[in-house]
């Protein structure tokens, strides 16, 4: 006797067989990968020169007034 | 005024703005009122700077020239700004055309980039310190600041040579101690007085003792 002699075992095991299939075919993956765009840093610089040279005009005048100073 | 064939002149110092010593100027005069410049050139930061083939009229200023920078060596450059803990390595070329209106100099797009890669490093504690307590972008650029090779800089430089000049740098590459290497694009815009900064003291190191002397005279009496 086989399987085929059962009308249920004839409709029940194709029909699982292609669902395992279907499934397997629909597997999802997962990867992790860093995103491929670069890191971008904006940076904006204003030069204020003037504080260093009124720094300097002081440490000029300091150090005149007061020659020992070091 | 007349000469027959190329002059050569050599220029002892030029302050423009950075101190150019031991230049060299290939000039002929053709009996036009005019010069014809068919080079100068200067030593400068390992590379050299300089214009050629201009025709000058002699009773007025040029309408434009264009500088040439060829071969600068990052390093020199850094180590003529003397800024503690900064290190640069590679090779900058570039032009900058220069163009006079009412008699003051105009930087107009002028284009500097580098020759291959090289590298940048800044390490200095505080500033990097404070940079990290500044927000997490500043904190990365500290990190990545700390080694970063570059694969690209391009810079642009516009206005007044004795005025406010916008400078803006794309700077592209990776540190390869931050994030496994990942791609970086450091874009930084700077404007400011460049002209005073170039004038500051430490740039004078570099000058022989004689000529020194006569730059900072000059310059001490701003």
């Amino acid at each position: 006797m086989s399987y085929r002699s059962f009308p249920v075992c004839r409709t029940i095991i194709p029909v699982f067989l292609s669902t395992m299939i279907g499934l397997a075919a629909c597997t999802p993956t997962m990867k992790v990968e860093a995103p491929d765009k670069p890191i971008v840093i904006n940076l904006n610089v204003k030069i204020e020169h003037e504080v260093r040279v009124k720094v300097e005009n002081d440490l000029d005048k300091a150090l005149s007034s007061n020659p020992n100073l070091f | 005024m007349r000469a027959e064939g190329q002059q050569i002149f050599t220029i002892a110092l030029v302050d423009a703005g950075v101190p150019l010593v031991n230049g060299e100027a290939r000039l002929r005069f053709p009996g036009d009122l005019s010069m014809h410049l068919d080079s100068l050139t200067w030593p400068f930061a390992g590379g050299t700077i300089g214009a050629s083939n201009i025709k000058i009229p002699l009773d007025e200023l040029p309408s434009s020239l264009s500088v040439d920078m060829d071969g600068l060596d990052a390093s020199s450059l850094v180590g003529l700004m003397d800024v503690p803990d900064l290190e640069a390595r590679g090779t900058l070329t570039g032009r900058v055309p220069v163009i006079f209106k009412d008699g003051e100099p105009f930087i107009e797009q002028a284009r500097i980039r580098s020759i291959g890669g090289g590298s940048i490093r800044y390490r200095a504690q505080g500033a990097a310190e404070a940079l990290r307590q500044s927000g997490s972008s500043a904190e990365i650029l500290a990190d990545a600041l700390a080694n970063f090779q570059f694969t690209d800089i391009n810079m642009t430089l516009d206005g007044p040579l004795n005025g406010e000049i916008k400078a803006r740098a794309e700077i592209k590459g990776s540190n390869p101690d931050l994030y496994n290497g990942k791609r970086i694009e450091l874009n930084v815009n700077l404007s400011g007085v460049l002209r005073d900064l170039l004038r500051s003291a430490t740039v004078l190191n570099e000058l022989p003792a004689s000529i020194r002397d006569r730059v900072q005279g000059s310059a001490g009496n701003r």
